[in-house]
């Protein structure tokens, strides 16, 4: 009796298993005017992850973190200019390159500024000239190139590459006047930075 | 590519060392993150009218079939 009942699930069970290969053999549209294909959603995505499946280079990797108001001076009696050390912080999975794109006068006299520099400190050690002998330098296109690329939150430049690179850096502003008594102003600027998310 | 502009005021030739950044001249962050909507397609299958799987697995099931029945007659015979 044992026997028997094990010869019949052994059948049973190779007649089931005979047809179960039907639901996956699916490669080769042939002699078919449609085909389905599955298409799966992906939304929220978080850019701060590395693995995330975003397009390379997409604009979507960019998520930074910067000061956006920002001041520079000349006390009376100097010609330097200095100004206050603000920050700049890739929080993105992908490292994020930044130049300068535009820089545009708002309201106010610069013609006393000689020289006006953006600056951002080792290890990146970049700077950008703003302003010569009183004339705006020209960004437009944009020929500045990378300024300087800020590895991505776990400090990566590349996928394989280590961790030790910065992903946040500063920035303060520097230059001169043409003379110590040069008249009170106080001159209005706009600065354009451009993101470029750097493909992993 | 994505763009952000930083506000920048200019002090010359002042006369008092006023070097705090007035209210309206305190930094301020702006967070640059872009809402993100993406579509992943993942291993697409289409249709198909490939019978040779159903065949070959219909050919082990009769094989199969027939050494299991061979072996059951023989232990039925064993024990008669």
């Amino acid at each position: 009796m044992k026997k028997k009942l094990l010869a019949s699930l052994f059948v049973l069970g190779t007649t089931a298993g005979a047809f179960s290969p039907t639901t996956i053999l699916a490669t080769d549209v042939i002699g078919e005017p449609t085909a389905d294909i599955q298409i799966n959603g992906s939304l929220g995505l978080d850019n701060t992850d590395p693995e995330e499946e975003i397009e390379e280079g997409d604009t979507n990797w960019i998520n930074v973190t910067l000061d956006t108001a920002t001041i520079f001076y000349n006390l009376a009696g100097t010609t330097s200019i200095n100004s206050p050390t603000y920050t700049i912080a890739n929080n993105s999975g992908r490292p994020v390159a930044v130049s300068v794109k535009n820089f545009a006068s708002n309201s106010g006299d610069y013609s006393a500024i000689s020289a006006l520099d953006i600056v951002s400190p080792s290890p990146l050690s970049a700077s950008r000239r703003l302003i010569t002998t009183g004339q705006l330098e020209d960004f437009v296109p944009e020929s500045s190139g990378v300024m300087f690329t800020l590895a991505n939150h776990e400090g990566r430049l590349t996928a394989t590459g280590n961790t030790t690179n910065p992903s946040a850096t500063t920035f303060s502003y520097r230059g001169a006047v043409t003379s110590p008594d040069v008249s009170e102003a106080s001159p209005s600027f706009t600065l354009t930075l451009q993101l470029d998310a750097v493909n992993f | 590519m994505s763009t952000t502009t930083i506000d920048l005021n200019g002090r010359l030739g002042i006369e008092t060392p006023a070097l705090t950044p007035s209210p309206d001249e305190s930094p301020t962050t702006e967070r640059n993150q872009v809402a993100r909507t993406e579509v992943k397609v993942v291993q697409p299958m289409p249709q198909t009218n490939d019978q040779t799987g159903i065949y070959l697995s219909l050919l082990g099931f009769v094989l199969i079939f027939m050494i299991v029945g061979v072996w059951f007659l023989r232990q039925q015979l064993d024990n008669t």
